[in-house]
């Protein structure tokens, strides 16, 4: 395993328990410059993972919680008359913060929600006739809660498809969630120390690093197989695009990065393909893993 | 979108194109198929063209139905069930060019073109020589490439060239089948198609002619050996007319008798490839008996088939001399008898010289000295006779003819002084063709001319038209300097008229040649020529062996062809993929559906022994398969060891 990456996970495994695998995949999608969607009941630990995800990269982290009559002004920031200086001044909503976490997402106005997935495509946000760039680098971790919850406006394709992956924690072992009683909550434990977390010159370097990953001809052939089986099988309303194909390339290279390889193999394509795919087919969360594994079962892995 | 407009067009530019094709095809047909039917074809096509360049709207669906009940209404009256095979292949040449004007989708013009897979072949029924046969054979090509293109959406370029390459490749495959596959008689047959309208009439009147239209098809082809000793001029004896009814000179009755008794060929037998015409009367130079299977003689020496036939008719001819010296009462009767009541002129005249003369010799010799000092003229257009007495306003008359007028008015003038005649239609001539040594007979060839009974001796063959045209003797009419120009304008524009330029002349005679070839070989190749050709090559185990070697050939095709296939495959692929394949063949799983690592584990899980080699095999693959770093010779070697191993573990 990398070095870097095997420490990351190392400290993110201290805090979320017996999860790895999904620490690996969000890790991925970070290092792939990508903006990150949690989809999860209440209380499985999204908003600790994204808090860990943010101290570990030794990021800036906001976090907003998302109601019903959140504006969008509350996370962009609004211009604000100075009574002294007679002018108005920005105030900078949480939005220009390097991590932003986005709770609930699916509880706030389609308005809200529109306004924080535009930020998200352009890198900047436009108040007043002022442009203001957003920070670098800056990654939207959004949560939410599985749609047939009440009160939640479900996101449309178009904005899912921003979202490089979505991913999904899931309940833990019994032995895991023993522990986790034994501990009790260890939220403001460990991450906040600031030794632990990486420069970000030294997640600039990893990032570049998951650009120089050898992708062969096989895998690229795999990715395409797997794309054209959503279009031409029939079976999806949705069929992957080609932000898609670009995504599931990435996200196998960072894979391979993470796994202490400068190759990525089908089996990289294999394990992104879930949470690169699901949200895009619009497959619900608890029933990912049978879908995409009827596809494996279905397409032929090039060699 | 673009994708549907493009097919649209594909679409609309192969309809353009096979509209085209119509039009020229129902122009070639209008002999065959009338005109009537042939212009409302030509009509539909140019709809069709006009629609698809926008010049008129796309029809309804109702103006579609109602031109479809106009052309089976024009179809029915036009041609009707007495031409049952023209009607048919009118209707199916209709249907086409009717479906082709509603052709918009891909469906629609897949079945246009696969219908004309039957339509274009269809033109064989009324045509076979070579020209025909490229033409149509071209024409199929098209429209296989028509097809590819509207299915595959290609341009047509590309869809013939591929249509080409498929023809060109499945060639040889065509041939062996036609040559070895035995030969099966067809289970049903329609009657078959008038396809020749020219030919010999067993009715001769030629005063009621005023232009003798003289066609430039071939009538036949033969083949005489050198050493028969056969000297020009050639007649070709066709038809006896040896009846008169005042007007025309017809067949009698004795045409049915057969030839009873048997002869001794006189000189060596001779091929003749007759062409189809509208009598089922072949041509024998001077006499001669067949000797081939199907084809009958009759008691004058006349050779004729049962049938007609729509396809060229190869025979040979057995040259004999009939005999014939005697002759029943009755017989003379027959053949002297005339009408009475007409050409008083010609009968007193006749009446005369038998007073003068004493033998059948010098009374011809009177006749002969009449038509050379009495300036009759020779001419293939002579004024129209209406008079009754026909051959009095002939011989005092215009005395300008062709051969049936010469040769109808001796007869008349021979009878008249008892001495019995009869009229023979026939070809004169032929044009050697040096190359291929045949003698090609064509239409214009045509000529009538007597014989006469001589006591003890026979028949004797007389030409009239000899004594006021010689040069006609010589050979072919084309070759006759004096009627060239008339005889030029008379053929129309064929290339005929053009043999004064070299080059078209030797192209004409270089196609002749082709044809002859063409019928000789490929027409007439039917189950005798087969089996004798499948007997020289095997032996007298013809019956069973060709249909197996042919099944043998074809497994022999095929199979090489998946092996190429097969092993291109294998080639192209780097040899650590080979090896991985093999492995795969190894795991009962759907194992192309595993990644290699899975495949890998689940053969570790399989053959526990072998896991240590499959590691390592599966380190190796990833090298050279993913991290794409070329394999070190030893690397190489090692691969190639623990394939080896990893299977006989395995076994």
């Amino acid at each position: 395993m990398n070095q870097i990456t095997s420490k990351i996970i190392e400290n993110l495994s201290q805090l979320i328990l017996g999860k790895n695998e999904q620490l690996k995949l969000a890790l991925c999608c970070l290092l792939s410059k990508g903006h990150l969607l949690i989809e999860d009941l209440p209380g499985m630990g999204k908003t600790t993972l994204s808090h860990g995800l943010a101290s570990v990269l030794g990021l800036s982290y906001q976090r907003v919680q998302f109601t019903s009559d959140l504006l969008p002004a509350d996370i962009t920031g609004s211009s604000i008359f100075n009574t002294q200086s007679h002018t108005f001044d920005f105030h900078p909503g949480p939005i220009f913060s390097q991590i932003l976490l986005a709770d609930e997402i699916n509880r706030a106005s389609p308005k809200t929600q529109s306004a924080l997935l535009e930020a998200m495509e352009e890198g900047q946000v436009t108040i007043d006739g002022h442009t203001h760039p957003l920070a670098q680098p800056f990654f939207v971790i959004a949560t939410q809660n599985p749609l047939h919850q009440s009160g939640t406006h479900p996101l449309p394709e178009s904005q899912l498809d921003r979202f490089f992956m979505r991913i999904s924690l899931g309940y833990p072992d019994s032995e895991v969630e023993k522990s986790l009683i034994q501990q009790g909550n260890k939220r403001d434990l460990d991450v906040a120390d600031p030794s632990l977390a990486i420069s970000n010159e030294q997640l600039a370097v990893l990032q570049d690093e998951v650009m120089k990953v050898k992708l062969s001809e096989p895998v690229v052939q795999y990715i395409l197989d797997l794309v054209s089986f959503t279009r031409d099988s029939g079976e999806f309303s949705d069929p992957l695009s080609p932000r898609a194909s670009i995504a599931l390339g990435l996200s196998a290279r960072a894979h391979a990065l993470i796994n202490g390889r400068d190759f990525a193999l089908p089996d990289d394509v294999q394990a992104v393909f879930g949470c690169v795919a699901g949200h895009r087919l619009n497959i619900p969360c608890n029933e990912q893993n049978t879908v995409v594994n009827s596809i494996f079962e279905r397409v032929t892995v090039a060699v | 979108m673009s994708a549907k407009a493009n097919v649209k067009e594909l679409v609309r530019q192969n309809t353009l194109i096979t509209s085209f094709a119509y039009c020229g095809l129902s122009l070639l047909l209008v002999q065959s198929l009338g005109y009537v039917f042939c212009v409302s074809i030509l009509l539909i096509c140019i709809f069709k063209i006009s629609t698809s360049v926008d010049a008129v709207k796309y029809p309804s669906k109702l103006v579609v139905n109602l031109l479809a009940i106009t052309v089976i209404v024009v179809v029915f009256l036009s041609l009707g069930f007495n031409q049952a095979i023209e009607m048919f292949v009118a209707m199916l040449f209709g249907a086409c060019s009717l479906k082709m004007l509603n052709v918009s989708t891909t469906k629609q013009a897949q079945a246009v073109y696969i219908l004309n897979f039957f339509t274009y072949p269809c033109f064989y029924l009324f045509s076979q020589n070579i020209l025909s046969f490229l033409l149509v054979a071209a024409l199929l090509l098209l429209n296989l490439g028509q097809l590819f293109s509207v299915t595959h959406r290609v341009p047509l370029k590309v869809s013939i060239n591929s249509s080409v390459r498929k023809f060109v490749f499945s060639l040889p495959l065509a041939i062996a089948m036609v040559v070895l596959v035995p030969k099966l008689p067809p289970f049903w047959q329609l009657p078959s198609a008038k396809n020749a309208s020219t030919g010999l009439s067993e009715n001769v009147d030629p005063f009621q002619i005023s232009e003798l239209s003289r066609s430039s098809e071939l009538a036949f082809r033969a083949l005489l050996p050198d050493a028969n000793g056969f000297e020009p001029p050639f007649y070709w004896r066709a038809i006896v007319h040896d009846r008169f009814d005042g007007k025309k000179w017809v067949m009698s009755d004795l045409q049915n008798r057969f030839l009873s008794k048997t002869y001794e060929p006189t000189a060596a037998n001779y091929t003749v490839i007759a062409s189809p015409s509208n009598t089922r009367w072949l041509y024998t130079l001077d006499e001669g008996i067949p000797a081939s299977k199907g084809i009958r003689v009759n008691y004058f020496g006349m050779v004729y088939q049962r049938h007609l036939s729509n396809k060229p008719t190869q025979y040979e001819v057995s040259p004999v001399k009939l005999d014939d010296a005697r002759m029943s009462r009755w017989e003379y009767n027959l053949n002297t008898a005339l009408p009475s009541d007409i050409n008083p002129k010609a009968i007193a005249l006749a009446k005369e010289w038998d007073a003068q003369t004493s033998s059948t010799q010098a009374f011809i010799a009177k006749m002969e000295s009449f038509y050379t000092t009495q300036n009759f003229e020779y001419s293939l257009t002579p004024p129209r006779i209406n008079s009754k007495d026909t051959i009095d306003a002939f011989l005092f008359g215009s005395k300008v003819g062709f051969c049936g007028h010469f040769a109808s008015s001796a007869a008349f003038l021979m009878r008249t002084a008892g001495i019995p005649t009869r009229l023979v239609s026939g070809y004169l001539g032929g044009q050697l063709n040096e190359e291929s040594n045949y003698y090609a007979v064509y239409q214009y060839d045509a000529h009538a001319w007597v014989e006469y009974y001589v006591p003890q001796v026979g028949w004797q063959r007389l030409d009239p038209t000899a004594w006021v045209s010689p040069q006609r003797m010589l050979g072919s009419l084309a070759d006759l300097q004096d009627l060239e120009d008339e005889f030029k304008d008379n053929l129309g524009l064929s290339l005929q008229a053009f043999s004064n330029f070299a080059a078209v002349n030797w192209l004409r005679l270089q196609l002749e040649q082709l044809d002859f070839h063409w019928t000789r070989w490929v027409l007439n190749f039917d189950d005798k020529k087969q089996s004798s050709l499948l007997e020289m090559l095997f032996g007298n185990k013809h019956k069973f062996l060709p249909a197996l070697s042919v099944i043998l050939l074809l497994v022999i095709v095929f199979g090489c062809w998946f092996a190429y296939l097969n092993l291109r495959t294998r080639f192209n692929d780097p040899k650590e993929v080979r090896i991985y394949k093999k492995l795969m063949m190894l795991s009962d799983e759907k194992s192309d559906k595993l990644t290699p690592k899975q495949l890998c584990e689940n053969l570790k899980v399989k053959w526990p022994s072998a896991s240590k080699e499959l590691d390592e095999f599966y380190s190796l693959f990833e090298i050279a398969r993913f991290h794409m770093r070329p394999l070190s010779a030893k690397q190489s070697r090692r691969l190639s060891q623990l394939n080896k191993q990893i299977i006989k573990k395995a076994k």
